[in-house]
């Protein structure tokens, strides 16, 4: 059984160090702004951004009915602490962050399928990327369709342009793999 | 001599129904107009959807799909609906599908929540919410802001609500998953309330033509006892002033104007005329045995004969200040 609970004062820091060592500083701040953190505890955490109004209402039948889900799931927490983001944060966190890659349209539909991509696949890079950063992966359109992991310097990813050199993390073909 | 039992067993044979649907249309329709619903039910519905603006602009949206060659009618009175005429590819799997830019919706499933009205800051109650067609609607209509408590009891179904919600970029949903008939124990008091019952689904023919055979009367009876409790507990959830719409995709008054009939029961609680002018009117006046209050005229039926739409029905109700 999972229960939920107001995240205590380290798990805020931990989530929100987290969220700017992926994307930058201050972008935590500009995401969370007023709202609070609930933990969903169960074999692991399910973090959730919830807004005042919705605290009270979930406080108020606590003792007789625990949430099934509640405003944003903005990742987990693992049972190595390890915080992985939610699709829903990625939507809202582009609008903060400059850690973004637009993809050509062959290269969106790679990462839409669940698969890793090569350099040949990238259109634009919109900051200086580097190795191991985590960035936002951009349609041909622009629209965010998932979270990759840089697999090398960008030097030696123009240099074979069709080795493996973003892995994709989360994709929004999640939503027809397993969300449905 | 051609008795109406003989006009029953020919309809029933020639549209393969169960002899008790089509002896129950003539009482409630008459034949001229049950030959003209059996004859609807076996044509194709226009597919339909509903742009989602908390992910994309309405404009941005009728663009991107018009230069994908998508042929898209605005359906009048009904805020970001749309009638697909023509679609290239199917809608069910595509990139913009799964960026949440729209929700593929039936024309009458949209008026509920047009209905309802809900409004940002607002706490809304949708008691039977999965898989979320209406919940992301009323999300959309309040802007992400205020709270939504989204109800249901199927632990499948309420996987998909939570995926839906998650595609749709729904943030203010509060999701629950209980029997909606216990609602009332959380003593919550909502400013609006959605009630999209579980019904039989009999008006869902045109697109589940296993329908016209697998429902028994004694089916229609189970789930209207059901429907009943959940109003109750439904209006019990509700504050004064505030205002409830009742629907269902079902055809059969037990499991519409009966269980309107039956909240009526409740003095404080009375059928409010719709700012919304399509359908028929409901059944008034005695049927099946029922003598039903004459307020519940304002309520209203859409047919596929008639409207274009699978079967549906929807009922405002108003709880006295
Ligand atoms: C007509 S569907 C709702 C469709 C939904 N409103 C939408 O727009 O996507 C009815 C729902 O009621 C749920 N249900 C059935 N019995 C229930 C009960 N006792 N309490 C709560 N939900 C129930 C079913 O699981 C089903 O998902």
């Amino acid at each position: 059984m999972i229960m939920f609970r107001l995240s205590t004062h380290e798990e805020l820091k931990f989530i929100q160090n987290a969220i700017d060592k992926l994307f930058g500083e201050k972008i935590a701040e500009k995401f969370i702004q007023n709202k609070h953190l609930i933990i969903g505890e169960g074999k692991w955490k399910e973090i959730f951004l919830v807004s005042d109004k919705m605290i009270k209402i979930v406080e108020a039948i606590a003792d007789k009915k625990q949430p099934y889900s509640l405003g944003m799931q903005i990742g987990e927490l693992d049972k190595n602490k390890k915080f992985k983001l939610s699709l829903e944060a990625v939507f809202e966190i582009v609008k903060f962050t400059s850690h973004k890659i637009q993809l050509t349209a062959k290269g969106a539909q790679t990462i839409l399928y669940g698969r890793n991509i090569s350099f040949s696949a990238v259109d634009k890079i919109c900051y200086e990327a580097r190795k191991g950063d985590y960035a936002i992966l951009l349609d041909e359109n622009g629209f965010p369709i998932g979270l990759g992991k840089i697999l090398h310097d960008f030097a030696k990813m123009q240099l074979n342009r069709f080795k493996i050199c973003i892995k994709n993390i989360i994709d929004l073909g999640w939503y027809l793999r397993k969300g449905e | 001599m051609f008795t109406e039992d003989d006009l029953v067993e020919e309809l029933a044979e020639r549209y393969n129904y169960r002899k008790y649907m089509v002896k129950r249309y003539l009482e409630m329709f008459g034949k001229e107009e049950t030959v003209k619903l059996l004859e609807a039910n076996e044509q194709k519905l226009i597919p339909s959807l509903r742009c989602n603006t908390l992910r994309i602009d309405e404009e941005d949206f009728v663009t991107l799909f018009t230069k994908k060659r998508f042929v898209l009618e605005k359906i009048s009175g009904i805020s970001y609906g749309y009638r697909v005429l023509k679609t290239p590819f199917p809608l069910g799997a595509t990139n913009e599908y799964l960026l949440g830019f729209y929700f593929l919706q039936s024309e009458a499933s949209m008026i509920p929540v047009q209905v309802l009205d809900p409004n940002p800051g607002e706490m809304i109650l949708d008691l039977a919410a999965a898989p979320g067609g209406k919940t992301t609607q009323i999300a959309q209509f309040m802007k992400n802001k205020g709270v939504i408590v989204a109800i249901d009891i199927n632990r499948k179904r309420i996987k998909s609500l939570r995926s839906n919600l998650s595609r749709c970029g729904v943030y203010n949903a509060l999701i629950i998953r209980m029997d909606g008939r216990q609602i009332s124990d959380l003593g919550l008091q909502a400013d609006k309330v959605l009630l999209d019952a579980p019904c039989t689904g009999e008006g869902l023919i045109p697109r589940d033509p296993t329908r016209k055979t697998s429902r028994e009367l004694k089916d229609i009876l189970y789930v209207a006892e059901l429907q009943k409790s959940l109003i109750d507990g439904a209006l019990a959830c509700l504050k004064p002033g505030g205002s409830l719409v009742y629907s269902t995709c079902a055809i059969a008054p037990e499991e519409n104007e009966f269980v309107i009939d039956h909240a009526l029961k409740n003095e404080d609680i009375h059928v409010k005329k719709m700012d919304f002018n399509r359908g028929s009117p409901a059944f008034t006046g005695v049927i099946f045995g029922e003598t039903l209050h004459p307020s519940i005229k304002e309520a209203r039926r859409l047919y596929p004969h008639k409207d274009g739409t699978e079967g549906f029905f929807i009922c405002k109700l108003q709880k006295d200040s």
